[in-house]
């Protein structure tokens, strides 16, 4: 005979059932929050995630959790077994943290200065591929909407303009530096010595190198080459034999990959679409007459893309090769924007470029992210 | 007439009551997660420049690269400035009490008086000053001037900010350019000015209890 109060068997069930439930969410829950093991990049990855499925309204109440890569670049300190070697820090990172250091050996042996290259060379390829992986591919949309008012560098710029009818575009880009890339001085001492870093070619490295050993498409045909559109083209290689390091050296001696994406309406018309993709790309090219959040849309003869469609344009292009201050690659991919409200188009830009205020502030309105 | 509860409406209490402390632990760890980005900025900010300051050598001077935290304001004040007491308001005169007998530096949000509540400070070996400065155009009723604005407080913007850090035996100063701004609409109250280089980069931080000073260097 049951007893009052007597469980039943359903009751015990169901009860161990929730129990296990609790457990395994609570689980779930600390291992996202807790694990040591969860890198900056997964949590990073995470808030990029809760903030573009979360409708455009509360994006803003969703920051972004992002703390930027520091890579060292030196050269091996030559000490042994921890005793007399020489100082190969970067000075750039003085007083930061979480610094990952990257030692190249130099030698007058060639081959061993071609791995070292080959190394820098990959050290800053995967540092932008993984940007752009991290960061949704561009098909993510991340940033808050901007208010879209005018701002005073805006105002500037059509003072400048004023009786020319040069359709001034307000834009706010957004960005996240995803990595600082340092040279220490130790590694340019060693290369006045052995002469190796003038080899160095970002561009041509990402052309012809896969992020994945065995597979064949390289870091530049998974910026700009999506499977079923078809277009997109490097409008300039850099085949000039520049030193990356050496042009894009700042008094910091740094590159960053920075993310940036730029929104435009879903009724914008193609043109301003347009405009508004180069804008990303040339920014900080014309820094000098520009600002942040305005731009003149013109190309200025710099991109000559094939194929630009009105619905999705990939590219990849030297973007500031009418400058003398920035020649790195730039993927850029404009398309709507898979995550959020329907119609709502942007485009997303990984970049390379040197680590200095205004050439930064030139491109990016807002920074979000922990540098 | 029932007395008590039953096992399984106790058994019930007890899952429900576990469920709410779960829910709370990781709603806060959630809320932690989502809203506090601000202020680790902000402290990673404060970190990032007293590390770099310490790590400077004396008689060097370099421009470091941070990234500002909007809404939030840079300021210093020396070993002996007094501390605010309970009913005084924190301004450039009267530090908080967190610095207590120390010189410090600290970055408080939307505006110095909130430095004891809203505001990470850090001890400061010596003197320290803090100085901004931007150019601007104005105009009142005598006609537009072109002047430059300096205050003792840097606004922070949400961008890359070259802070230029020069240090000695004895002072450190740290000093940033906002450049030449023309703002949307002018008048001649420089903290306006400043406030609307403040709103033009989505900043809510203000000037209140900082030195202000103008230099008119043209008039049209």
């Amino acid at each position: 005979m049951k007893r009052k109060g007597e469980l039943t068997s359903t009751q015990v069930i169901t009860i161990i059932l929730a129990i296990i439930g609790f457990v395994l969410v609570g689980l779930g829950l600390y291992t996202i929050f807790e694990d040591d093991s969860l890198t900056n990049r997964d949590l990073c990855r995470l808030s990029i995630l809760s903030r573009a499925t979360v409708p455009s309204a509360g994006q803003q109440f969703v920051p972004l959790n992002c703390q930027t890569e520091k890579v060292c670049i030196t050269v091996d300190d030559g000490a042994i077994l921890g005793f007399g070697g020489k100082d190969t820090s970067c000075k750039q990172f003085a007083g930061e943290k979480n610094i990952r250091t990257v030692e190249v050996k130099v030698s007058q042996n060639a081959l061993v200065n071609d791995k070292a290259v080959d190394t820098i060379q990959r050290e800053v390829a995967n540092a932008m591929y993984d940007c752009w992986i991290m960061t949704g591919q561009g098909k993510l949309d991340i940033f808050p909407p901007g208010d879209g008012t005018s701002t005073p560098a805006t105002e500037f710029l059509k003072q400048l303009t004023a009786g020319v009818d040069l359709n001034v575009v307000p834009v706010k880009p957004s960005c996240v530096v995803c990595s600082r890339v340092a040279f220490s001085d130790a590694l340019y001492e060693s290369d006045k010595e052995f002469k190796f870093l003038k080899y160095i070619d970002f561009n041509r490295f990402l052309e012809s190198q896969q992020p994945v050993p065995g597979t064949e498409k390289s870091y530049t045909s998974i910026f700009t080459g999506e499977e079923g559109t078809g277009y997109g083209s490097i409008a300039e290689s850099e085949s000039t034999g520049t030193k990356p390091i050496g042009y894009s050296v700042t008094s910091s001696n740094q590159i960053a990959v920075v993310f940036a994406q730029i929104k435009v309406s879903g009724e914008t018309e193609s043109s301003a679409f347009w405009n508004a993709m180069i804008t990303g790309g040339i920014a900080g090219g014309i820094a000098a007459i520009s600002s942040p959040g305005s731009v003149l849309p013109l190309p200025v003869g710099i991109l000559k893309v094939l194929g630009v469609g009105a619905v999705a344009t990939t590219l990849a292009y030297s973007a500031e090769a009418n400058t003398n201050a920035n020649h790195a690659l730039s993927a850029t991919t404009c398309k709507q924007f898979e995550s959020t409200m329907a119609g709502q188009k942007g485009c997303s830009l990984v970049r390379l470029m040197s680590w200095d205020a205004k050439n930064v502030n030139s491109l990016c309105y807002n920074i979000e992210g922990n540098l | 007439m029932r007395k008590g509860m039953e096992t399984n409406e106790f058994l019930g209490f007890i899952i429900a009551v576990i469920g709410i402390v779960l829910l709370g632990f990781f709603g806060v760890k959630l809320y932690n997660f989502f809203v506090d980005a601000d202020m680790k900025n902000a402290q990673a900010f404060i970190d990032d420049l007293s590390g770099k300051i310490e790590t400077l050598g004396v008689e060097e001077k370099n421009t470091f690269l941070l990234r500002g935290v909007k809404g939030w304001v840079l300021v210093g004040w020396n070993k002996e400035v007094p501390i605010a007491k309970d009913n005084e308001l924190i301004g450039k005169d009267r530090k908080p009490q967190k610095c207590f007998d120390k010189a410090c530096l600290c970055l408080c949000e939307d505006k110095i008086s909130n430095c004891q509540d809203v505001g990470f400070c850090r001890e400061i070996d010596g003197n320290i000053s803090v100085l901004s400065k931007i150019q601007y155009v104005g105009g009142n009723e005598d006609g537009s001037f072109e002047a430059i604005l300096y205050s003792s407080c840097i606004v922070q913007i949400p961008q890359l900010m070259d802070l230029s850090v020069n240090k000695s035996a004895k002072n450190i100063s740290i000093y940033y350019d906002y450049g030449k701004q023309v703002p949307e609409w002018v008048n001649d109250i420089p903290n306006r000015v400043l406030d609307s280089l403040s709103n033009s980069q989505s900043n809510v931080g203000k000037l209140e209890g900082c030195f202000v000073s103008q230099e008119i260097i043209s008039r049209a």
